[in-house]
C-alpha cells in the first residue's frame, strides 16, 4: 500500500480518481468497507461520497443482503416503515456487533473481578458512560469497578452492609444516582458520585416485601416485590407512594420495565405480563406468553419499539410496542444441541441496540444473538461457566454477573 | 489452441489465447454472437481500454487461467478485504491512475475476479482512515461547509455517541482545524465536560 502512496505523487497521465469514477464502481468500492468506516469517515470526505453513502435504499439493500432468509424484530411492528426506517444505523450497528463478537476472543479483552463479593452476584448494571460497573451481592455489599483496562485498585468502592439482606437488582436513576433493592424490603437511592464505603443513601423508599426488580425515570421508581404487587415513589417525596399496583398478578414479581413515558411492562411468577398505562395506573393488558403451563418469564429488554422477553425455557418473546398495542408478534425458540435435554433458562436478557440481543443463563454461556427469527448466534461465550444472574452491555462494554460471586467485563479493543 | 486478436483504444493490437480472453463475459459474449471461428483474422475492439491496460489485464487473466470459476454472490456475510494473494498484492503495486483504470476496465470487459480484487484493493486504502486522510490519499477537496458538516454530524448522532468516536475525533482535530474550528470548539467542550465528570 505505501508503494501505491509514493506512485500516486509521480504524476500519472490518468485522470480518474476515487471521486470521479462511475457510481455504480463506486458503490462496489463501497460494499467491500465495513459500514464504521462509510459512516464515520468516507460520508464527510466531500459532498458527493456524501450524497451517495446516505442513500437509505442503499443501505436497505445492504441490510437485506444479511436478514433476507429471516424475520428481523425491529421490522415487524406496527410503527415500521421501510422507507422511514432508519437502515445506516440498523447496517452500523449490524456490522459492528457482527464483527466483535464473532472474533470476540481477539477483538475484546476480558477481566474476571473476584474477591470483594463471597457469595452470589444478583445484580450487575454499567455506570457513567460504560467506564464503570456496579455489582450488588447476597453478601449484601455493593461494589463500584472500574471497566478500564489494567486498573489496579479495583473495587473502586466496596460498600459492604449497604443493606440488611440479599441485594437483589440495581437500575441507573440518572447521569449520577443508581438504585439498588433488596430483600430487606428497601429501595435505596445512591449518589453514584461520591459513593464510597461510608455513603449513606440519599433515599430509602420501605415497600412491603422482598425487592425483586426495580425501574425508574425522572422522579419516579417503581418496585416489584416477592409478592403479587408493585409500588411507584416519587424521590422528591420519599415516605409517601406515588401509587400501588395491584389486581393483575396472582404471584411475585419478576422484573419491570418502563416503556418511553407512559407504560410500565411486569413479568410475574404467575406466568403472565401485565402492561400498566401510568396515566390511569390500570392495566390495559395482562397476557400469558404461551399456552404451555411451566412456561413463565424472567427478564426484558426494550429496544425501539421491540420488548424482548426471555422466559425460563428456551425461548425469547418479541412484544410489539408500538401504537400501544402490545401483542407478541413472535415466539423466538433457542435450538439446543441433539442429545441436550437440559432447558435453558433465561435469566437475563439485553438489547441495547439493532446489532445484538445477549442472554445469560442457567447454563453460564453468554449467548450473543442477532435479533432475528431464528436467530443466528454470532457468538457463545463460555468463560467460567458459573450460572450468569444478570448482564448489561453499553458503549463496546459489556458487564456479567455470576452465581459463584465473580463479575466478568469484556470490552472491545 | 484457437487465438483471438484484440485491438486497444489506441490501437495496438494483442493476440490472445481464447481461453485466456474468456475471463472477459464481454469478450467472450461478443465472440460467441459473432460467431468467429480459429483461423478467422476478425479484431476484437476494445475502445475503452488503452494498451497498457489491456496488457495487465491480460497478465492478470494469464495468471489466473485455471482458476475456479468465481461464486456466485455469496449470501450473508460481510464481505472480506483481507484475502487478497500476494501475487494479485504484488501485481496491483501501480499508480493510484493505473489500478483505477484496472477496475473500470474489469468492469467494462466484465472480469469478475479482477474487480473484485481491484475494488478490494481501493477498499483497504480507505478503510480506518479519516476522512482527511482519505481526501490527502485521493487528492480529493473538502467542499463542505462547516456548518453542512455539522449538519451530517447531526444526522448521525447515533453514532457520535459511541465512545471511539471521540478519541477518534482527536486525530481529526491535528488535520482539519483551521476548516472546523468551531465545530471541535463544540467537540472539545463536550469531551472536557466528560473528562470533568470522570474526575469526580
Amino acid at each position: 500500500m505505501s508503494s501505491l502512496e509514493v506512485a500516486d505523487g509521480a504524476g500519472t497521465p490518468s485522470t480518474i480518481s476515487l471521486d470521479s469514477l462511475p457510481i455504480e464502481v463506486f458503490l462496489m468500492i463501497c460494499e467491500r468497507i465495513d459500514a464504521d468506516t462509510l459512516v464515520r469517515s468516507l460520508m464527510y470526505v466531500n459532498k458527493q461520497f456524501y450524497d451517495i453513502i446516505s442513500d437509505n435504499y442503499l443501505w436497505k439493500k445492504r441490510a437485506m443482503h444479511k436478514f433476507n432468509d429471516c424475520n428481523v424484530a425491529f421490522m415487524l411492528t406496527s410503527a415500521y416503515n421501510e422507507n422511514t426506517f432508519n437502515w445506516k444505523q440498523f447496517a452500523w450497528h449490524t456490522e459492528l456487533e457482527d464483527s466483535c463478537w464473532s472474533e470476540y476472543k481477539t477483538k475484546t479483552t476480558t477481566t474476571v473481578y473476584r474477591g470483594p463479593h463471597f457469595s452470589e452476584v444478583d445484580a450487575v448494571i454499567m455506570a457513567k458512560d460504560g467506564n464503570h460497573c456496579i455489582s450488588a451481592s447476597r453478601d449484601r455489599s455493593i461494589c463500584l469497578w472500574s471497566t478500564a483496562i489494567n486498573i489496579i485498585n479495583n473495587p473502586m468502592v466496596h460498600k459492604t452492609e449497604s443493606h440488611k439482606g440479599w441485594v437483589w437488582d440495581l437500575d441507573i436513576y440518572d447521569d449520577h444516582h443508581f438504585l439498588s433493592g433488596s430483600w430487606d424490603s428497601r429501595v435505596k437511592l445512591w449518589n453514584t458520585d461520591n459513593f464510597s464505603q461510608i455513603s449513606q443513601p440519599i433515599q430509602t423508599f420501605r415497600t412491603d416485601a422482598a425487592v425483586l426488580s426495580i425501574t425508574s425515570k425522572e422522579n419516579f421508581v417503581a418496585a416489584g416485590l416477592y409478592m403479587p404487587k408493585i409500588i411507584a415513589f416519587d424521590p422528591r417525596e420519599p415516605d409517601k407512594r406515588l401509587f400501588e399496583l395491584l389486581n393483575s398478578h396472582k404471584r411475585s414479581i419478576i422484573d419491570l420495565c418502563l416503556i418511553e413515558d407512559n407504560y410500565l411492562i411486569s413479568l410475574s411468577e404467575d406466568k403472565t405480563v401485565s402492561v400498566w398505562d401510568l396515566r390511569t395506573n390500570n392495566t390495559v393488558k395482562s397476557m400469558y406468553l404461551s399456552k404451555q403451563d411451566s412456561r413463565f418469564p424472567m427478564c426484558a429488554s426494550y429496544h425501539d419499539n421491540i420488548l424482548f422477553i426471555g422466559d425460563n425455557r428456551d425461548c425469547i418473546y418479541w412484544l410489539d410496542c408500538s401504537h400501544g398495542l402490545y401483542n407478541i408478534i413472535e415466539t423466538v425458540k433457542l435450538e439446543r444441541p441433539i442429545n441436550d435435554n437440559r432447558i435453558y433458562k433465561l435469566n437475563c436478557i439485553k438489547c441495547t441496540n439493532y446489532g445484538s440481543v445477549i442472554t445469560g443463563g442457567n447454563e453460564g454461556i453468554i449467548y450473543i444473538l442477532t435479533p432475528t427469527n431464528p436467530p443466528k448466534v454470532i457468538a457463545k461465550v463460555i468463560d467460567s461457566g458459573s450460572e450468569i444472574t444478570s448482564i448489561d452491555y453499553q458503549n463496546d462494554t459489556l458487564v456479567v454477573g455470576y452465581v459463584n460471586s465473580y463479575v466478568q467485563v469484556w470490552k472491545k479493543i | 489452441m484457437p487465438m483471438i486478436k484484440l485491438q486497444s483504444s489506441d490501437g495496438e493490437v494483442f493476440q490472445v489465447d481464447f481461453e485466456i480472453a474468456k475471463a472477459s463475459v464481454t469478450i467472450k459474449t461478443m465472440v460467441e454472437d459473432l460467431g468467429l471461428e480459429e483461423e478467422d483474422e476478425e479484431i476484437v475492439p476494445l475502445p475503452n481500454v488503452n494498451a497498457g491496460i489491456l496488457k495487465k489485464v491480460i497478465q492478470w487473466a494469464t495468471y489466473h487461467k485455471d482458476d475456479p470459476p468465481p461464486a456466485e454472490d455469496d449470501e450473508g456475510r460481510e464481505k472480506r478485504t483481507d484475502d487478497i494473494s500476494s501475487w494479485d498484492a504484488d501485481f496491483l503495486k501501480v499508480d493510484q491512475g493505473t489500478l483505477f483504470e484496472l477496475i473500470l476496465a474489469a468492469n467494462y470487459l466484465d472480469i469478475k475476479g479482477l474487480l473484485d480484487v481491484t475494488c478490494k484493493t481501493v477498499a483497504n486504502m480507505i478503510k480506518g482512515k479519516t476522512p482527511e486522510e482519505i481526501r490527502k490519499t485521493f487528492n480529493i477537496k473538502n467542499d463542505f461547509t462547516a456548518a453542512e458538516e455539522d449538519q451530517v454530524r447531526k444526522e448521525n448522532e447515533w453514532c457520535e455517541e459511541n465512545l471511539r468516536f471521540i478519541s477518534w475525533s482527536f486525530i481529526d482535530m491535528k488535520v482539519n482545524i483551521v476548516s472546523n474550528i468551531n465545530h471541535y470548539f463544540k467537540k472539545f467542550k463536550k469531551l472536557w465536560y466528560h473528562r470533568i465528570n470522570l474526575s469526580h
